[in-house]
């Protein structure tokens, strides 16, 4: 797999919903998780994973079978180690790169981040009141 | 088979059991409800390497002198199968572990050699954070030996100074307890949870908690610190929303880490971490191990005698 590793939303998706198989997928097998996509376009979205060298895929009849080459973590980290690789030689250090806060709070959507900043606006507002 | 071929045999043997039982028993133990004793990130780390560390510790402590002390020099034993296929599984297991620390090397090695292209400020400020011009909204330590603090620029400028001081202050918290290298070591830990959920389970748990010990650290009882982490938390969520990263499904056993969790404590009156992990008793536990086996070295000897010819 390259180091510069570029997924689209769609692609991003689909690996999501074959890592939460944990087993191969034939198209046919992850296309009721799209029911909005045509056949072909998870097809081909496949076959560009496969290319990208993040999916490993066998035949199966007159089929393919497509399984991720790696975890979640792995390639999260694949993608952004990639462009943060500057900062491991400024450290002069031999290691991974290991925490971000990013991968800490990715499991938000925007609903519950509006809520949450609702609840952040009354708590500057009533710590402002007790100041006055 | 000659002393010299039995010796090692044996080590490995026992290494490989005591890790299988170890293994076990943590498994046992969290499927039971151990998560529900474990309120920091220090008893996840300690119950996680356990089958590993106690593993070593019972072989060089108790089987090694053992052996060494009443086994005879010029003795020559047939092995059976039990004392076999458990030093395969001790070999399994610690190449693995070399495997996987193998792996992290490499993909540092890789980070290193592509380091230029994306490198267009790395000019540090007075907090010791290298700031980058990258559209992911990176915020983070790397390294485990050599740690710096990491920025993205997007952070920087999405947040205020005092958010921005809080993300800093958590990193630095991260840092001052070297999760990172507490985590290198957990993803190298050569046993037999690493295949298992529950070894996942387990580090994805000790995330967990190193991030609320770390907000903790970085805010304290100040409820401004606290008000302005939070904030600042939201606001990392949003970017990365926007950046389109993979983003983490969070598990049962993991969701005390996710932004919601996080923020509405952060909200809340500053909860006292309770270290109710007892590391030091069981630190003292293993260090008593070899002493009280002192006098059990011949009973030791015995089951070892077992080992070798089990199943022959």
């Amino acid at each position: 797999m390259g180091d510069r590793l570029e997924l689209g939303p769609l692609e991003l998706k689909v690996l999501e919903v074959l890592w939460e198989r944990k087993r191969a997928a034939t198209v046919r097998g992850v296309h009721p998780s799209f029911p909005q996509l045509a056949y072909t376009t998870l097809m081909t979205t496949l076959d560009r994973l496969y290319r990208k060298g993040v999916l490993r895929r066998f035949r199966l009849g007159r089929a393919f079978v497509y399984v991720p080459r790696c975890s979640r973590d792995e390639l999260f980290g694949q993608m952004v180690s990639g462009r943060v690789a500057e900062l491991l030689a400024t450290c002069g250090d031999s290691t991974v790169l290991l925490s971000t806060l990013v991968e800490a709070v990715g499991n938000a959507d925007a609903e519950l981040l509006d809520e949450l900043e609702e609840l952040v606006r009354a708590e500057r507002e009533r710590l402002k009141w007790e100041d006055k | 088979m000659t002393f010299d071929v039995t010796f090692p045999l044996v080590l490995l043997a026992a290494y490989g059991l005591f890790n299988m039982l170890l293994s076990a028993a943590v498994v046992f133990a969290w499927r039971a409800g151990l998560r529900r004793h474990m309120t920091d990130a220090d008893a996840a780390l300690g119950v996680r390497l356990l089958p590993a560390m106690g593993s070593a510790t019972l072989v060089l402590t108790v089987v090694l002198p053992a052996f060494l002390l009443y086994e005879p020099r010029h003795a020559h034993d047939q092995p059976g199968p039990l004392l076999v296929v458990s030093a395969l599984f001790a070999l399994l297991v610690l190449g693995d572990g070399v495997r996987r620390g193998w792996r992290a090397w490499r993909a540092t090695r890789a980070l290193v050699r592509s380091a230029q292209p994306h490198l267009t400020d790395a000019a540090a400020d007075g907090a010791g954070v290298t700031v980058i011009n990258v559209k992911e909204p990176l915020v983070g330590v790397v390294g485990s030996w050599k740690q710096r603090i990491v920025a993205a620029r997007c952070v920087a400028a999405a947040c205020d100074h005092e958010e921005f001081r809080q993300v800093l202050a958590h990193e630095a918290a991260h840092m001052d307890s070297r999760d990172n290298l507490k985590l290198l070591m957990l993803l190298m830990m050569p046993d037999a949870l690493a295949w298992l959920s529950t070894g996942r389970a387990l580090t994805d748990y000790w995330r967990a908690a190193t991030e609320l010990e770390a907000d903790e650290r970085a805010s304290g009882a100040d409820p401004r610190k606290r008000l302005a982490l939070a904030s600042a938390l939201i606001k990392v969520a949003r970017l990365s929303l926007a950046s389109g990263l993979p983003r983490r499904v969070p598990r049962k056993s993991s969701n005390l880490s996710g932004v919601e969790h996080r923020v509405r404590r952060l909200l809340a009156p500053s909860p006292a971490i309770r270290r109710s992990f007892p590391g030091r008793r069981l630190l003292t536990c293993a260090l008593l191990v070899p002493l009280l086996a002192v006098p059990l070295y011949a009973s030791v000897h015995r089951l070892i005698e077992a080992l070798v010819t089990f199943g022959r």
